[in-house]
């Protein structure tokens, strides 16, 4: 009995919703004029030669759009803490553990950590040029800290480097945008000589390699965290079970 | 040509990802989940978007597929082995 | 001509994945299956990156880069594989050499 009544009464109210709400995106979007002459990227990329980088997504991102880019980094270092203050909630120290991973394993995680971590840096410092940056290349470091905990479980990652690291470069990044707002009277401006000659050099466009070095180094190393919350973890779970 | 590419990429990111679904191994899901990661990669390259293209291999591929399969050796008790 | 040496070094490359992946699908069991995908595509991506080379020298120390990558994880990722099916499948099996090398490495 209560079946007829209850569950068609919600089935009637959500389609009558839905459809409301399809009804009034398919509004907004018939509402929308595409100006194929005057779009977005039209306009970006005949503002791109103010800041002199051969890649328009980079001045968009760390110049246009500087601010942005400062909520994206605020939020990544949220999400670290709030999985440091998860997954680290016991502080005891982690016991050794015994079992030992295979030779060859253990010593090409060690050859590949140069060869990934040169990889990064390259993709961090040819952000201006080429795709990629400071998120991706600081993601591909982090990616190297992963192949060596997994290869070597009783690796010690230390700590207080990263936490400098980390603390060092946001604040930089603060007292670039700060330096930049007393300098060209805009947060975030280009006070670094920036000329059009130099597009294409590995020093050119101003302060965006630099910016883009900092996000680097704040992203390779709150990615390392992570990932070393998210292996050790395990392991004292597999401690406890054995 | 490159449409004969684009089209036959969506096709397989769609097979993949059904496969995803209605795999019945959560390790295999995941895996065939990078591969929708992957197609996508693809997809990104040939519409000009390598900045995204290689956000998306890096995280979509590598990093996230990693925190799944730690994820899933957390929950699941019964692969611990004595 | 190096250009034509690249173009030659390149199709065998190519080649070599094609046969690779033939084996892939027609090897009967694991081990002799990841022989056919490891080995074989080993070869073949040194062989396109020589190619590669060969087209445009200026690029050669990133692909030297991408070399040496290749030629440390294939090799790894195989042995650890074929170490995990030997420990899985084949710790039971008649060894007609009765040597087992990874008898001291179980736990």
């Amino acid at each position: 009995m209560s079946l007829k009544k209850t569950l068609p009464i919600k089935h009637i109210v959500l389609s009558i919703l839905s459809s409301a709400l399809l009804l009034s995106l398919l509004g907004l979007l018939m509402q929308v004029k595409t100006d194929l002459h005057k779009s977005v990227g039209d306009i970006f990329l005949n503002l791109n030669m103010q800041t002199a980088t051969a890649n328009a997504v980079t001045s968009v991102v760390t110049f246009f759009r500087g601010i942005d880019t400062v909520g994206e980094v605020t939020v990544l270092f949220l999400a670290t803490s709030g999985v440091a203050l998860m997954l680290s909630t016991s502080q005891r120290t982690y016991a050794k553990i015994i079992k030992q991973d295979s030779f060859i394993l253990n010593v090409g995680s060690r050859l590949l950590l140069s060869v990934i971590i040169l990889f990064g840096a390259y993709i961090i410092i040819h952000g201006h040029l080429s795709p990629g940056g400071g998120f991706q290349g600081g993601v591909v470091i982090a990616t190297a800290f992963l192949l060596l905990f997994l290869a070597n479980p009783n690796m010690d990652l230390n700590h207080s480097i990263l936490t400098l690291g980390e603390s060092l470069s946001g604040s930089a990044y603060v007292l670039v945008a700060i330096i930049g707002l007393f300098k060209v009277n805009m947060l975030l401006g280009n006070f670094l000589p920036h000329p059009v000659s130099e597009i294409g050099n590995l020093i050119s466009g101003g302060i965006i390699p630099v910016i883009y070095v900092i996000v680097g180094i704040k992203v390779g190393s709150e990615m390392a965290v992570i990932v070393e919350y998210f292996v050790k973890e395990e392991h004292e779970k597999e401690i406890e079970n054995a | 040509m490159i449409g004969l590419l684009i089209l036959f990429t969506f096709l397989s990111i769609i097979i993949v990802a059904l496969g995803a679904i209605l795999s019945k191994d959560i390790t295999q899901s995941v895996m065939l989940f990078m591969g929708v990661g992957l197609g996508s990669v693809v997809l990104f390259f040939i519409f000009q978007a390598p900045d995204v293209a290689l956000t998306e291999a890096v995280i979509g591929t590598g990093l996230s597929t990693a925190v799944f399969l730690l994820g899933i050796r957390h929950t699941s008790q019964e692969e611990v082995e004595s | 001509m190096l250009v034509f040496l690249g173009y030659i070094l390149a199709l065998l490359g190519v080649l070599l994945f094609f046969i690779s992946g033939i084996g892939l699908l027609r090897m009967p069991d694991t081990l002799t299956r990841m022989q056919a995908a490891t080995k074989a595509s080993t070869l073949g991506s040194l062989l396109v990156i020589l190619g590669i080379a060969c087209f445009e020298p200026q690029w050669s120390f990133k692909l030297i880069v991408l070399a040496v990558f290749i030629l440390i994880t294939n090799p790894i990722s195989s042995s650890l594989l074929a170490m995990t099916t030997y420990k899985r499948f084949y710790k039971h099996v008649f060894n007609s050499s009765g040597v087992d090398a990874l008898k001291g490495d179980e736990k």
